[in-house]
Parts: structure tokens; C-alpha cells; sequence
């Protein structure tokens, strides 16, 4: 290679590392004469600098940060042809795409005819068709084939950490792998060697540590997990003897992959639990009350037989969720449990619950019910036998804060689908 | 004990330069690769350059794909690195738009073990392209195909770009 050539691909990187990069759009005279063609230029698009200007104007609004990356330059003559890429954050109207805070990474390949260390003539663009993918603008042909590739590489992760391999981990883990949060762990190596020494040592901290995916979801570069992890406190933890204790956590991590490898990643794992397990600081939460908690379950079915509904909006939470059987089954919310409870009330006004037994621990309170009443009116789909009728029926609630916020319920439908007369065997 | 002037390229891509890590996450061994050691002559690569455009004209895939390398690394997509499906993925999409799909070279750049190829496309809508339907269109385009050559004088790296858009507007008849 000449000396033309050396002296272009220096102007070449002057222009792209110096200029480009610093989006100072005002220097582009400098590398693009006003005469310049740009044969892939966009229609719209004037000739020479002003062209240039204008593109790059567009495309810094479109994303703050954006950044060309050169790769590899190839010349001879007078032209130099450019491998890079383009990449930055989508925080602005990229070519009519409002912002969508993507992180993106573009290819782009150009040669350019150098006159006097000026782009004269100019060929090439940008992967637009991937920029758009990525941006979501267009769908993912190979969405499918990533998710798998992506779960496979959180699975060699997930078991590197659990075998405490490092080469598993180092086989998905780029060399110069940034973790976002590692700034909260001093004296870790930079680099992969980062996350193979963080496992190491919660390893040693947690004998048996088990991580277990929950959820991995795809979207562009990056996959997104949910984990939980089990283990037995058996070493020191941030400085904190072993306890014994087995201590569970969960924790969620996105990850981005370039080139088949986790390249950076953001981690949010539940530390201040840990401790509070491990007895090293104190809950946040109150302790348990499981004489408050079968007060509260009193208070409900006496309001119950006292025909009072809407105390369900004061003894209960808005977010209840109910896991049922056949006559009352999973159910969100409040409205159902009262539309439930009117509805059994016009058709047995007499209806009486009674509370037979209850066993309360931690934060749940086991129930057993009978409920007694007369048929004075038709009740699902059956006509109104004016006679006695009784079910049983025993409930799980779950306490958070002074309110239901969960139960799982079995009552006796059967004795009662027999005391319709619908199944034999019953008194009807 | 290696001999480490012949991967003096792998070390000044990790040690000098600012997207050092770029080659080695793409996969290229570089240690399997002395590729700075080798030399290969101007007339050569344009032997293989042109060897690798008739294959394209001549629509043979095959032929086109035996000249790469089994290592062979291409920046497509984000994240996956593809190797010979890299050419199915591209003339292979290409050709079954434009069955009658040919490439005119401008010229091709020769620097070292990589070479260049500036290009036209040209070619006929009779199949699908991403969200168009055929439409008996003809288009020119512009493309650029670039590779880089090891020591068997097969193709390590390949970087492909086409004006795709500029298709899109010829076939629509909206540019």
C-alpha cells in the first residue's frame, strides 16, 4: 500500500473518529466538497457537504449518541472502501421512527473516491433493513432462531454458575463483558473474569447454590431473565459469617449479545432479602400476626351473616386473587366475591356461615365453613325448593398487611349438586 | 513456544486498537490464522475475485459458498454471527426475488488479503421482497461486497451491503 493511500485512510479515520463521532456537523466541509456525489444518498438529499450535513443532522436527532465504529479499511487507488459500524441509543425521531430507547448497532460498508483528502464520490450505506429490525420497525425473520440460541446461551450461563464452571461461563461471556452493576463490588477483574469470580464467590458463600430460570424473553440483541436461587449460607456473605441458614432470592437480568456473546448486562438481585434471611438486618415488613390474622377472617364472615358486603373493601386487598374449584374458580379482584356473596344472599336470605375451626400460621389462616340456609329463590339455574340447605367448605387465606390478599378454597359442591337432587345419594 | 510476530494483526487488534475486542467476539481465530505472515499475490486475489463473481452470476451457491472458509465469520444480524449461511441468507433471498439477478462490477479494490467489490445489481420482481409483492419491476442498485483471505486462499471474513431501499422504490415504481 502507498503513501496515497496511508495519507486517505487517515483522513478517512480523521473524519469518522474526530468529526463523525463528535457530531460536529459544522466541520463536514472540511471532507465533503460542496460538489461531492453521494450516490446512495436517500431522495431529498442535496449534493456534497450540504447533503451530509443534512443526513447526519437527522440521524444525531434521532439518536444522541451515535457512534461509527471503524473496523477495517481497504484501499488502493484512489478510493478507500470503509467497514464499521454504527451504533447508539434510539432516544430520538430516527427517519420517522419516534424514539424508542433501543440500543442499536448498524453495519455499514462504503468506499470512497478521494480527491485531495475529500470524499469526491462516494457508494455504500448502512444495513437499514437490520437497523429497522432492531428498532422494531420491522418484524424479526429470525426471531425464532435467536430465542433459541439466546435460551441455550442463558443455560450454559445458568449452568456454569450452578457447577461453578468457569469455562461455561467463559464461553458466553465476552472477554471485555461490562456488568452495569458491578461498580457495587469492589476488587472484582474487569472482564469476564468478572462475572466468573462474582459466581465463584457466591458459590463459596452458598454451599448447594441452585439457580433456577423462571423466564427468558428475546427482543432484538438482548434476552431478559428471571431467576431464583436457593442455597445454604455456609461462607461468608458481604463480610457476614455463615449463618446455616438456607436463604432463597430472586433476580433479573438483561443481557446483550453481539456476536454470539453476552457483551454487557444489567442486574437487579434481591441483596437487602438476603440479609434480612440471614438475619443481618431487619425486615421491612411486620412479623406475622396469626391472632390479628383469624380476627380479621372472624370479622369478614360475620359481616357476611350480618349482610354487610362492602366490608370486603376494608378486610380485603383490591389485587385478592382467588384459586377456587368448580362453584367458585379463580377469580381477581373484588367484584366477584361480592357479586358471590349477593347473589347466595337473595336466594338464601336466611343464610348463616359459621366459622367450625381454624388453624393460623405465619401469614395464613386455614378456615373450615358451614354455611345454612333456605332456598327462597332459584340459585344456579335451579328452580327455588323452599327447603334447608347446608355445604361445607374449608379456605386457605393469606394475610399481607391487614388484608386478604389471597385464598385457595374447596367447598362441598358435590353435597350440594346432591341436595339439588342432580347426583344421587343426597338428601334432596 | 509461538511464534508471536506471526499474530502480530490478533495482537494489535487486542492491544492497540480501540475495538480491539471486535474480531475475537466475532470468533475469528486468529491463533489458526497467521494471517499477517501471509502473503498473497495482487493477481491471485483478483483470481479469486473473479472466480467468486461468475460463481454469483452463474447463480451457483455452492460454489460460491465452497470458497469460503469453514471458520468464516460474517457481521450480519445482531448477535449471530453466521458462516456459510451467510450466502443463502443474502444471494439466496436475492435470487428468489429476482430470478434473473445479476451483479456488474465498478471495480474491485485490492489492499493487502482483502479485497473489495463495488458493484451494481440488476434484476427483475418476480418473487416476494420482504413486504412487496412481485411486481415485473426491473432495478440497478448499487452493492458492496468485501472479504478477507487466509492461508488456504479461502474467504475468513465476508461483509455484504446492498442499497435495499433503492430496490424497494425501483419495484414499487415510488422512487
Amino acid at each position: 500500500m502507498g503513501e496515497l493511500q496511508e495519507r486517505n485512510k487517515a483522513r478517512v479515520r480523521d473524519y469518522i473518529e474526530n468529526v463523525i463521532n463528535n457530531h460536529i456537523v459544522d466541520r463536514f466541509a472540511e471532507y465533503v466538497p460542496d460538489d461531492g456525489i453521494d450516490y446512495s444518498a436517500p431522495p431529498g438529499i442535496p449534493r456534497g457537504n450540504a447533503g451530509t450535513k443534512m443526513f447526519f443532522t437527522m440521524f444525531f436527532e434521532g439518536s444522541s449518541d451515535a457512534k461509527n465504529t471503524i473496523h477495517e479499511m481497504v484501499a488502493e487507488g484512489d478510493k478507500v472502501s470503509i467497514i464499521s459500524s454504527i451504533s447508539g441509543t434510539h432516544d430520538g425521531n430516527l427517519m420517522g421512527l419516534p424514539a424508542t430507547g433501543k440500543h442499536f448497532s448498524a453495519l455499514l460498508l462504503e468506499t470512497v473516491r478521494m480527491v485531495d483528502g475529500k470524499y469526491a464520490e462516494r457508494w455504500g450505506g448502512m444495513d437499514i433493513v437490520g437497523l429497522m429490525i432492531q428498532l422494531g420497525a420491522l418484524p424479526d425473520p429470525d426471531l425464532k432462531a435467536r430465542t433459541e440460541a439466546y435460551t441455550r446461551m442463558v443455560e450454559r450461563y445458568i449452568y456454569g454458575v450452578n457447577h461453578d464452571d468457569e469455562n461455561a461461563l467463559r464461553e458466553v461471556f465476552a472477554k471485555d463483558f461490562n456488568d452495569h452493576n458491578n461498580a457495587q463490588v469492589s476488587g472484582l477483574p474487569p472482564g469476564v473474569e468478572a462475572v466468573v469470580a462474582a459466581h465463584h464467590q457466591l458459590n463459596e458463600s452458598f454451599e448447594g447454590l441452585t439457580f433456577t430460570i423462571d423466564e427468558v424473553l428475546v427482543e432484538g440483541d438482548e434476552v431478559a431473565i428471571r431467576v431464583h436461587a436457593n442455597g445454604k449460607h455456609t461462607g461468608a456473605f458481604y463480610g457476614f459469617p455463615p449463618t446455616g441458614k438456607d436463604i432463597t432470592w430472586t433476580a433479573h437480568r438483561i443481557l446483550r449479545v453481539k456476536d454470539g456473546m453476552f457483551v454487557e448486562a444489567w442486574n437487579e438481585f434481591d441483596q437487602v432479602g438476603i440479609l434480612q434471611q440471614m438475619g443481618v438486618i431487619p425486615s421491612f415488613a411486620p412479623p406475622p400476626n396469626p391472632e390479628a390474622n383469624k380476627a380479621l377472617v372472624r370479622r369478614l364472615y360475620q359481616a357476611e351473616n350480618d349482610h354487610n358486603i362492602d366490608i370486603v373493601y376494608e378486610l380485603m386487598s383490591p389485587d385478592f386473587v382467588m384459586h377456587g374449584d368448580a362453584l367458585n374458580p379463580y377469580q381477581k379482584g373484588l367484584e366477584p366475591i361480592k357479586q358471590g356473596a349477593k347473589m347466595t344472599q337473595d336466594a338464601f336470605p336466611d343464610m348463616i356461615v359459621e366459622i367450625e375451626d381454624m388453624v393460623a400460621s405465619g401469614d395464613k389462616v386455614m378456615v373450615r365453613l358451614r354455611w345454612t340456609g333456605t332456598m327462597a329463590k332459584p340459585f344456579m339455574g335451579m328452580p327455588a325448593s323452599n327447603k334447608k340447605m347446608s355445604w361445607t367448605a374449608i379456605a386457605t387465606n393469606r394475610i399481607e398487611n391487614g388484608k386478604i390478599v389471597e385464598r385457595w378454597f374447596n367447598s362441598d359442591v358435590f353435597g350440594m349438586l346432591q341436595q339439588f337432587g342432580i347426583i344421587p345419594g343426597g338428601q334432596s | 513456544m509461538a511464534d508471536e510476530s506471526k499474530y502480530k494483526i490478533f495482537w494489535k487488534l487486542t492491544q492497540t486498537e480501540p475495538n480491539a475486542p471486535f474480531a475475537e467476539q466475532r470468533g475469528i481465530n486468529y491463533h489458526a490464522y497467521p494471517v499477517d505472515d501471509y502473503q498473497i499475490a495482487r493477481a491471485d486475489v483478483q483470481a479469486l475475485a473473479n472466480q467468486y463473481i461468475a460463481n454469483i452470476n452463474a447463480h451457483n451457491l455452492d460454489a460460491a459458498k465452497a470458497m469460503l472458509d469453514d471458520q468464516c465469520k460474517e457481521m450480519t444480524m445482531p448477535g449471530e454471527p453466521v458462516t456459510k449461511a451467510g450466502i443463502d441468507m443474502t444471494y439466496g433471498m436475492l435470487l428468489n426475488a429476482f430470478p434473473d439477478l445479476n451483479m456488474t462490477i465498478i471495480q474491485v479494490l485490492i489492499d493487502g488479503d482483502m479485497f473489495v467489490i463495488n458493484g451494481e445489481l440488476h434484476g427483475t420482481s418476480q418473487g416476494q421482497f420482504y413486504d412487496n409483492a412481485p411486481t415485473g419491476r426491473s432495478f440497478v442498485t448499487y452493492m458492496i461486497e468485501i472479504f478477507k483471505i487466509t492461508n488456504n486462499n479461502k474467504f475468513i471474513e465476508r461483509y455484504f451491503w446492498y442499497d435495499a431501499m433503492k430496490i424497494v422504490r425501483a419495484i414499487t415504481g415510488t422512487g
